[in-house]
């Protein structure tokens, strides 16, 4: 199909005859500004051809002029199959309707809608309308552009033909999205969208019953435990409380008690009269031992008296021999003392003496070293005088090194002046025979046989007596020579007067001079150093010489002095002397050291002689008071009676303590043991106890008792066993439930998946003609990217540089209008291909393109205007005009002619 | 001497699986207590021996607890002597002490010690009540020392485990298999395993008067004993007295050709709307005879009182015609070639071969459903 041509009357805006001609073949550009007229035309266009001609549905109504009278009359032109058609069409009032083919009518009414139909290969529907088929797909209206195009019914039947015709048919495609649709639903009933587990689904349900049975399963089976606990306690409690009210075993204990109780007082009454015999028996036994106490005295103190007379005379005797021994220690102490005192005293002079020499050696040391201090002092003193000097001789020169170097520049620059008026100054060569020489003065020189000079200033040249010869330079070149010279040697003069000398030779000579002097005092300063002079000053260093020689002097004279001399003698000979005084001093003290040694024993043998003296006198003294003590104890004459009283009392005593001794003995074998009594004890309490634990133990068990009584009471008669048998097997059968739902839901997804992949593999192959035609377009664009379709020619997602594709409700409005638009475009150019040319009609689309990408754009649709009709309606009149295409125009005026 | 031996009543056994149906067996259960009482009448027999779990729990509602009593009272003719079993063992403050205190018939004995009881003038009973679940020792012992008058027949009864006859009791509660010869019995009546079975010469268990599990006792029973006098043999007559039969059949498929003589089988059950059935499928079958199978069991299941059936050996062995039916090309028959390999994959584990054979009858089903349901 090629639409050429479209005339509207009483459709919108247009209330008279207004049209659109010269369409063709390619792209096809109207571009007005807003409200026009192009989407008005593009809708009239749709009626059309696809309306029946007595409609009054909405659409063609709002396609009505309002406020004109005049029928909704449109008119379009189209070649098709090597035809030229025209459908003319009138809506709302006088309705008509009639297809010219090649300017002949060929149908009329109705038959004129459906003829048009026919001719497209797209059959009457049920209703008014009819199913456009690929044009619904193919021509998008205003705002429409960014939506993928739905692709249903008659559309879908003609784009499947074209695919079909070139693959084959998808087998079972369609059964097979049936049975994923159902599959999806039901596996929707089990799963959220997410892939978890729906709460309200059957699986999620029976899941949270198993959890809610588990739960209650739980808490059943430990409230029945507890019940249990409760009747195993119980059984054991009432068996317990049954053994302790046992009337035999109750009988048992008491008689223990009682039998325990009797024997336990007897042994108590036996020991306490045992304690009695005890006391008795000590008693007798104290009274004897006084008396034994008593006589023994006695005898001892006699005895005592005995021995000490005895002794009394023994120690007289010792003391006189201890006497004796004392006095022959205290002579050999004292003679000891003598030698010792003699030997100390030779030490002394021998120490003097050496105090002596040690003085003189000291003084003949002192004069030697005078000898070098006088030296010392007499090269600084030289030094010193020196240094002064040569300082004095440096203040002297003034010229420096660097007023040394100013006066030899202008020197250089005076030299070079002259040298310079030289070259360019008149030469004055005079040579003369041998009778000429003498006779012949340059100014007051005398000119020999050659003469050869520069004249820079007026040369006076006297031939003896003959002529006076001027010679003058010229006066420009000298007298700017003059003046610079003389700026030079005042220069010079200044110079040589700051530096106090006469000529530059003297300035020379002053500062080799003064180098000369510099390095003399340097010299003098090492010496100085050398001779432990840090600066430039030794006076001080000189005076403490003095001084000390001074004082080594008086040392010197005051040695001889003390030694009775006048001159000092050799050091040989002092040190001979000191040698032998060291040979006498030791032998005096090893001498010393054998007496002090024997003096020590000598000492301690004074020492023990004193002391056994000592000891002896007080031995005495003390035999002798105790003596005298122990008799007025026991004189001599009381002695015997006082013997005999005290042997007839310890003989009473002891006849006293044998008879209680008897009867304790006699007790002790009738009373029980302390442990038997200690045993007898702890077993009388333990049964009082046992008596006693038995009654709080009853009681606590009845209390006991009567608490689990009431508590398996309570907890029996709520039919707890039952509703645990009910849960647990509820909880089984929500198990079996959970599992076989599983199972369930495994299957649908395991079908849903076989099923799916099989389905994508197919799709695969089905869209490859789509990919085909479209791949150029998406170049145009994305250059690389490829297109995800769905089922149903759905665009899932563009993939570009990442491995994942983009979805395509995430891209921009600009890209979604852009992928919408490419993908019309191959579905028109896979249709012409297939000789099924439908035009492609964009109102208004690409409203979201940057300029970058609309360029694009107009490459791809450039692309699509080879093989078909493009037409492009847009309100963008500069952006468009690089589309290029063919430009058409809403055409008023030829309407008007037609008119 | 002539008695009733009954045993393992389970009043009050709960089975949720059943769903709604729950009511009618836990009422069956104490119908069952009148079949009995109505047996005693219509036999002449005044004493009915209940050898322990009259109730399933040792802990249930008060209903549940008074409902064998009135059962029990409706005969008043009749002595039923009741000892407690390992479910409903007799303890302090435990369920017969709670029976006790809401009154206890006038017929109704218990046997809350062992001590011999007088059974008219011709017998003395001997029981052997269990105070706890679990008796480590032989709580029939002391039946060998009891005296009792000469000439009068000497019956035991008693619940627990005959030695070395134990494999399905429910507790250890051992129980001598010489006993009835060491305490000189005429007759031992047994309870604790629910099916009706002579252990000994003078040894019964006397069964479930209404089953209450699949492979257990099919049919309720109780037994009528006849003891001519001390020493003579017992006669022991079993007499159905339950409501619900519980069976278990199992059915083997070459390809599922056989499901109309299985369906014809099942249905020529006698009284199959008071069958529980546990019906075990193995062999295999094609996809559309188990879509015929599932179409069976469900006419089958609503005749029954209850079907369960156990697919989990039957496998499915799809024809060229199935997948033929799913269809002859395309996307659906690529997807159910590809379940067949996963269904037959050696080196994939049996839960997914499970899962792809399920995958694979789904898609059978629904393909065919929705071409029924398009045509």
């Amino acid at each position: 199909m090629l639409i050429t041509g479209v005339s509207v009357e009483g459709v919108g805006r247009f209330n008279r005859v207004t049209s659109v001609r010269g369409l063709g073949t390619g792209v096809n550009v109207l571009a007005a500004g807003n409200e026009a007229g192009k989407s008005t035309l593009f809708r009239a266009i749709r009626i059309c051809l696809f309306k029946r001609h007595n409609s009054n549905d909405t659409d063609i109504r709002e396609l009505g002029c309002a406020e004109s009278q005049i029928p909704c009359s449109i008119a379009l032109t189209f070649e098709h199959e090597g035809r030229t058609y025209e459908i003319r069409k009138s809506f709302i009032r006088s309705v008509s309707a009639s297809l010219w083919e090649n300017g002949r009518e060929i149908a009329r009414g109705r038959e004129a809608d459906e003829k048009v139909w026919e001719l497209f290969g797209i059959g009457a529907g049920s209703g008014r309308t009819i199913d456009s088929g690929a044009f619904g797909v193919l021509w998008v209206g205003q705002g429409s552009a960014i939506t993928v195009p739905a692709i249903t019914g008659k559309a879908d039947a003609a784009i499947t033909a074209a695919i079909e015709v070139e693959v084959g048919n998808l087998v079972g495609g369609k059964r097979a999205r049936t049975v994923l649709t159902d599959l999806s639903s039901q596996i929707t009933q089990f799963l959220t969208k997410g892939g978890r587990v729906a709460g309200d689904g059957p699986l999620g349900l029976a899941q949270q019953n198993l959890a809610q049975y588990r739960q209650e399963e739980t808490e059943l089976a430990n409230r029945l435990a507890i019940l249990e606990t409760h009747f195993n306690d119980l059984s054991r409690l009432k068996g317990e409380r049954a053994r302790l009210t046992d009337p035999a075993a109750r009988q048992a204990i008491d008689a223990e008690l009682a039998n325990t109780e009797k024997s336990l007082k007897e042994g108590q009454e036996a020991a306490n009269r045992l304690k009695s015999y005890e006391s008795q028996e000590r008693a007798a036994h104290a009274k004897l031992e006084t008396a034994t106490g008593r006589l023994n005295q006695l005898t001892e103190t006699i005895t005592r008296i005995d021995s000490a007379r005895g002794r009394e005379a023994a120690v007289d005797s010792e003391i006189e021999a201890l006497v004796a021994s004392e006095r022959v220690a205290r002579e050999a102490v004292e003679a000891t003392k003598a030698q010792s005192a003699e030997v100390e005293r030779e030490l002394d002079q021998l120490d003097h003496r050496s105090q002596t020499v040690q003085q003189l050696l000291s003084a003949v040391s002192k004069a030697n070293i005078c000898q070098d201090w006088k030296q010392k002092v007499a090269s600084l003193e030289n030094s010193s005088a020196r240094l002064i000097q040569i300082t004095a001789e440096l203040d002297q020169i003034a010229v420096t090194p660097e007023q040394l170097k100013a006066i030899e520049t202008i020197e250089r620059q005076q030299l070079t002046l002259e040298a310079q008026l030289a070259v360019r100054a008149p030469q004055l060569l005079i040579e003369l025979q041998k009778n000429g020489v003498g006779r012949v003065h340059v100014g007051d020189r005398a000119v020999g046989e050659r003469f050869s000079e520069p004249v820079l200033m007026p040369a006076k040249i006297t031939i003896a007596d003959i002529a006076t010869i001027t010679v003058t330079p010229a006066i420009a070149e000298a007298s700017e020579h003059e003046s610079k010279r003389r700026k030079l040697d005042d220069d010079q003069k200044k110079l040589l007067r700051k530096a106090g000398v006469a000529s530059p030779a003297d300035a020379a000579a002053a500062i080799v001079r003064r180098l000369d002097l510099e390095a003399q005092r340097q010299g003098v300063r090492a010496e100085l150093k050398a001779l432990g002079i840090g600066g430039d000053d030794a006076s001080d260093v000189i005076a403490d010489l003095t001084q000390q020689l001074a004082n080594a002097g008086a040392a010197i004279k005051d040695a001889l002095t003390q030694s009775h001399l006048t001159e000092l003698p050799d050091v040989v000979s002092l040190e001979a002397e000191q040698a032998d005084s060291r040979t006498l001093r030791d032998e005096f003290q090893r001498n010393r050291s054998k007496l002090a040694g024997t003096r020590e024993v000598q000492d301690e043998t004074l020492e023990a002689a004193v002391a056994k003296r000592s000891g002896a006198e007080a031995e005495l003294t003390e035999l002798r008071r105790a003596l005298q003590f122990n008799l007025t104890i026991c004189p001599d004459g009381e002695r015997v009676a006082r013997l005999a009283a005290l042997s007839t009392a310890v003989d009473h005593a002891k006849t006293t303590y044998d008879r209680a001794s008897g009867a304790l003995s006699a007790q002790r074998g009738i009373t029980p043991m302390i442990t038997e009594l200690e045993r007898l004890e702890n077993r009388y309490r333990r049964l009082q106890e046992q008596v006693h634990n038995r009654s709080t133990k009853l009681s606590e068990f009845d209390r006991d008792i009567a608490r689990l009584e009431g508590q398996i009471e309570n907890a029996g008669g709520d039919g707890i066993g039952e509703s645990l048998a009910s849960t647990q097997e509820q909880r089984e059968l929500a198990e079996r439930e959970v599992e076989k739902l599983t199972r369930k839901l495994d299957a649908l997804q395991l079908l849903q998946k076989a099923v799916s992949d099989c389905l994508s593999e197919g799709q695969d192959r089905y869209y490859a003609p789509i990919r085909r035609h479209l791949q150029p377009f998406l170049n145009d664009l994305f250059p690389g990217a490829e297109l995800q379709l769905g089922s149903g020619f759905g665009i899932e997602g563009l993939k570009r540089s990442s491995p994942q594709p983009e979805p395509f409700g995430r891209l921009s409005d600009g890209t979604r209008e852009q992928i919408a638009v490419l993908v019309r475009l191959a579905l028109g150019a896979m249709l012409a291909e297939r000789g099924q040319a439908i035009p492609i009609i964009l109102d208004d689309a690409l409203v979201y393109s940057d300029d970058d990408r609309i360029t694009h754009m107009f490459d791809a649709l450039s692309r699509a205007g080879q093989h078909q009709q493009i037409i492009v309606l847009t309100c963008r009149t500069r952006a468009f005009e690089q589309l290029g295409g063919r430009s058409i125009k809403i055409d008023t005026a030829a309407a008007r002619q037609t008119q | 001497m002539k008695f009733i031996h009954s045993a393992d009543w389970q009043i009050g056994k709960v089975f949720k699986q059943f769903g709604p149906k729950e009511e009618n067996l836990r009422r069956a259960r104490l119908v069952a207590i009148e079949n009995i009482g109505r047996l005693a009448i219509n036999e002449g027999v005044s004493y009915v021996l209940v050898a322990g779990d009259v109730y399933d729990s040792e802990a249930p509602s008060e209903l549940t607890l008074r409902s064998p009593l009135e059962r029990m009272k409706l005969f008043p003719k009749v002595e039923w002597h009741v000892l407690p079993g390992n479910h409903d063992p007799h303890r302090p403050q435990g369920i017969w002490e709670r029976a006790a205190k809401t009154g206890l018939p006038a017929n109704v004995i218990l046997h809350l010690d062992p001590r011999p009881m007088p059974l008219g003038r011709e017998a003395v009973l001997l029981p052997a009540p269990l105070t706890r679940k679990s008796e480590v020792n032989d709580i029939t012992a002391w039946m060998d020392r009891a005296e009792t008058q000469p000439g009068l027949v000497r019956i035991g009864l008693a619940h627990g485990a005959i030695a070395g006859f134990d494999r399905e009791s429910e507790a250890k509660n051992p129980i001598d298999p010489t006993r009835p010869a060491k305490a000189k019995l005429d007759y031992l009546a047994l309870g604790d395993w629910h099916r009706t079975m002579q252990v000994g010469p003078r040894a019964w268990y006397a069964g479930t008067p209404e089953p209450d599990r699949a492979g257990s006792q099919e049919q309720g029973i109780a037994l009528i004993v006849e003891v001519p006098g001390q020493g003579a043999p017992a006669s022991v007559r079993s007499i159905p007295v339950g409501t619900y039969s519980w069976l278990t059949r199992e059915e083997t498929f070459g390809d599922g050709s056989e499901l109309a003589d299985m369906d014809a089988r099942l249905r020529a059950i006698d009284n199959l709307s008071c069958i529980v059935l546990r019906l075990r499928l193995n062999g295999a079958i094609t996809l559309a005879a188990r879509a015929d199978l599932r179409r069976r069991l469900v006419s089958l299941e609503a005749a029954m009182f209850h079907l369960d059936v156990d697919e989990s050996k039957l496998q499915t062995r799809p024809t060229t015609a199935d997948l033929e039916a799913i269809d002859f090309d395309g996307v659906l028959r690529r997807a159910a070639d590809n379940l067949m390999v996963k269904m037959g994959d050696a080196t994939s584990s049996e839960t997914d071969r499970q899962r792809a054979q399920e995958a694979l009858v789904r898609l059978y089903l629904m393909v065919n459903s929705t071409a029924r349901e398009a045509a």
